[in-house]
């Protein structure tokens, strides 16, 4: 994506307020400067992503409206994408994605996005192949990495969400969910011992007493020689309500970034 | 033109699978839909802040819990150090107790609020998340302002020991202030709510309200199952299953809690106010009414056959309870729940504003179609019922609203489970509580008058019928079955028994009878229910004016007259039956 050039003084006062999250002056300034200079792309796409994230009813309107006059602009698409994502339409959005992609292939988040929409609309095997693409240029648990995993696993293919949970392992060591998924994705491949060992390293990382995760598989591994069929009940009966919960963090986690 | 950045953004995770339908969700679409999975209406979680942000009015909430400390009183370690834990919570979660409590406006209505985040170890109830909700109670208690308190915790903080487990005394017995000196406390559930915040003031509210799907019990079900060796059925510890067993008030979509929490605190303002006022300020709250006014002379009714009284009291298309709730009232929320065992829809009940009034709403509800028939159980109340009817009775006790109570009933339902669960006790035990309610209670009975099954909500200072309602102590069908020893006798027992708007009026049974339309209810349901609105205002002028000992002892007289040589009114023999 290329950097700013030639902003006005209303769309870098505009964007200094939308970088510190005050979403109502940076929107505010936009629209002001909007009125003197109706047609400028760049205070429309800013007042518009504001507007998103103010959940103003034009502020979709405003980001198309910066895609029509600048047509090749990949910013412009990026940002309609998103809007129209926040507002459910996944096939326009997926659209809008994927004309940014085309624009500025270095957009790895647009890519991400775009493997997302193809999931959501029901394009399985080319969200796969999209989301591979942006999680391998995407460092950690991005987005695209971890729901490359939840692909994989939908699709049945054990092996690639083990080795994709692994690749994420070992960028994020501390992550607790992707130690998780290591864990039951070797336990689903009937690798007993890689297992236990992964389970180990879910307890090291998620210890608090009560909340510690899938404590019945646990008590199950710390027995002597458990069976497998013991082991898989233990899991199922845990993991379930484990999982939501962590979904449910790592959520909040990322409002906290996301703002 | 310029490129506009889009860098640096890779670090959050910006689409989340819904745990429940697996479905991809954009951030900002889950934000924008109040933290609802769109496609599947999972509750996602939510921090305690960005809920208050969801239900409290923009800028409002005045936090007050920024000097609350966690103490470590038992100096506890387990695999680290107690303090350590705090720490790394602190972290997470990004609050400092995992607590907080403050004021704020819903709609600009003032409320006092606490709230428990259960991204801090899991929610747990230590003495700093006890002495924010006491504190928040003693707050609502000193300015009668209303408290809600939003609960999400795994119980009891087991770090913090026994004086964790005080904590549930020291909460409860704030909350039992608050309902001692009639203050409103909404609870609000969220999911888990478990263990010893269950058990404690979570489910002391007199409004209990929950998300769907919220899971709420007190063990756990891993700790049921492996006790009692059995599978739970599906949905087992959800609010729906609460809802179903009575426990809750309210099973809320989050897009409605901030709606429904507003109606409940205006409601509950006017009540407030009109708690202070003089009569003639109490009585103008009442609405004007075009209904005709009730009759009270016997002579100025029309003479109806009594067993064609019984089939207009049974049309299907007779205005059942709640078509009357629509043209009576000018707003209903609906409670539900016994809170011991099951919700029972044969009886309705909930607030209810009558103009500038708020009045509590109890009646029995039969519907016109076979679904609804079946739903409502023809309108006959099982114990659970008369339950949830004193349970509310006794709410409206607290906050000194009117009881208007709507009977409609063959009769309390004669069923196993029924009398295993003590049907003639929630009877016996409905009818004296409100024979000595301190509030005014106005009984209308609109279609049948079933016996005891009506009685137990018929127990007011002012006792109306309809035109074409009937009222007995047992079904004309009974009745000839017992006494005539022929099934096919019940218009002769319907005519024996009296059970007519113009007999009753002279037994002194009913203080008077709501005109009908020409052909019944039926025929204009609008018109009736003006009618039952003209009715129940009158009834309520009246008894708006008197102090709570005038109220007692007059329905004390009311009911004690009856059978009483010299002062029980008597009607004339039949002529020409035998």
């Amino acid at each position: 994506m290329g950097g700013v050039s030639g902003v006005s003084e209303a769309a870098q006062q505009a964007d200094a307020h939308l970088q510190a999250g005050e979403y109502r002056q940076s929107r505010e300034v936009a629209l002001a400067g909007l009125a003197a200079a109706p047609q400028d792309v760049e205070l429309l796409v800013l007042a518009g992503r504001a507007g998103v994230e103010l959940d103003a009813e034009d502020a979709t309107e405003q980001l198309r409206r910066a895609t029509e006059l600048a047509p090749d602009n990949a910013g412009a698409w990026h940002y309609l994408g998103e809007a129209l994502a926040a507002e459910g339409l996944m096939d326009e959005a997926g659209g809008a994605f994927r004309r940014a992609v085309e624009l500025d292939p270095s957009d790895q988040v647009a890519l991400s996005h775009l493997g997302h929409t193809s999931a959501a609309t029901g394009h399985q095997e080319e969200a796969v192949d999209l989301l591979s693409q942006a999680a391998q240029s995407m460092r950690g648990a991005s987005t695209a990495a971890i729901s490359l995993v939840d692909m994989y696993r939908s699709l049945g293919q054990y092996e690639e969400a083990l080795a994709q949970a692994q690749r994420i392992a070992e960028a994020e060591p501390d992550d607790v969910m992707a130690a998780l998924d290591v864990a039951e994705l070797s336990l689903t491949l009937g690798r007993i011992d890689e297992a236990v060992a992964a389970f180990g390293r879910v307890r090291e990382l998620d210890d608090t007493p009560g909340l510690e995760a899938s404590p019945e598989a646990l008590a199950v591994l710390e027995a002597p020689a458990p069976a497998r069929e013991e082991i898989e009940a233990a899991l199922k009966a845990s993991l379930a309500e484990y999982r939501r919960v962590h979904a449910d963090d790592r959520r909040l986690a990322s409002e906290d970034i996301l703002g | 033109m310029a490129e506009v950045a889009t860098a640096g953004r890779a670090e959050a995770v910006e689409w989340f699978r819904c745990p429940s339908c697996a479905a991809f969700v954009y951030h900002k679409r889950l934000r924008r839909n109040l933290g609802v999975c769109p496609d599947c209406n999972h509750h996602f979680r939510l921090r305690i802040r960005e809920r208050l942000g969801q239900l409290l009015d923009e800028g409002s909430f005045e936090e007050l819990s920024e000097d609350l400390e966690i103490v470590d009183a038992l100096s506890f370690a387990d695999s680290k150090p107690y303090v350590e834990r705090i720490a790394q919570a602190q972290k997470k979660s990004e609050t400092k107790t995992g607590a907080l409590h403050g004021t704020g406006t819903i709609d600009g209505l003032p409320i006092v609020v606490a709230g428990i985040d259960f991204s801090f170890i899991g929610g747990s109830m230590g003495g700093a998340v006890g002495e924010s909700i006491t504190r928040a109670a003693e707050l609502a208690l000193q300015t009668r302002t209303p408290l809600l308190v939003i609960s999400a915790s795994g119980g009891a903080r087991m770090q913090e020991g026994c004086v964790s487990l005080m904590q549930m005394v020291k909460t409860s017995q704030a909350m039992a202030r608050l309902a001692e000196e009639g203050v409103l406390f909404i609870s609000l559930l969220t999911d888990p709510t478990y263990g010893g915040v269950s058990a404690s003031y979570a489910t002391l509210g007199d409004v209990l309200i929950a998300e769907p799907d919220a899971h709420i019990g007190f063990a756990g079900p891993a700790v049921i199952e492996q006790t009692i060796r059995q599978k739970l059925p599906e949905g087992f510890q959800t609010a729906g299953f609460l809802l179903e067993h009575g426990m809750l008030d309210l099973v809320e979509p989050r897009e409605g809690l901030r709606r429904t929490i507003r109606n409940l605190l205006e409601m509950h303002a006017q009540a407030e106010t009109a708690r202070g006022e003089d009569a003639a300020t109490r009585q103008a709250r009442l609405p004007s009414t075009e209904g005709a006014a009730p009759v009270t002379d016997p002579e100025q009714l029309p003479a109806r056959d009594p067993w064609e009284v019984v089939q207009l009291a049974r049309h299907i298309d007779r205005p059942r309870m709640l078509d009357l709730v629509g043209f009576v009232f000018d707003g209903f929320q609906e409670l539900h729940g016994d809170r011991l065992f099951e919700e029972d829809q044969a009886i309705i009940a909930g607030l209810a504003r009558l103009g500038e009034l708020t009045v509590m709403l109890i009646g029995q509800q039969k519907g016109h179609t076979t679904n609804e028939l079946v739903e409502h159980n023809f309108g006959m109340p099982e114990p659970e019922g008369y339950r949830k009817s004193m349970r509310l009775m006794r709410y409206a006790a607290r906050f000194g609203l009117p009881l208007v109570t709507l009977v409609d009933t063959p009769g309390a339902y004669p069923g196993l489970g029924a009398e295993e669960r003590g049907q003639s006790n929630a009877i016996a035990e409905s009818i004296m509580l409100m024979a000595r309610l301190p509030v005014p209670a106005v009984t209308v009975v609109t279609g049948e008058g079933g016996s005891g099954g009506a009685l137990a909500i018929a127990a007011g200072d002012r006792v109306l019928m309809m035109e074409n309602a009937y009222y007995s102590v047992i079904s004309p069908e009974g009745c000839s079955t017992i006494l005539f020893k022929d099934a096919s006798a019940a218009p002769r027992a319907a005519k024996a028994l009296r059970i007519t708007s113009p007999d009753l009026l002279t037994l002194g049974v009913m203080d008077a009878v709501v005109p009908e339309p020409q052909g019944g209810a039926q025929a204009d349901p609008s018109a009736a229910g003006a009618n039952v609105k003209a009715a129940i205002v009158a009834g309520l002028g009246e008894l708006l004016p008197l102090s709570t000992d005038e109220l007692i002892a007059q329905r004390y007289e009311r009911f004690r007259k009856f059978g009483t040589p010299g002062r029980q009114p008597t009607l004339p023999p039949i002529t020409g039956e035998t």
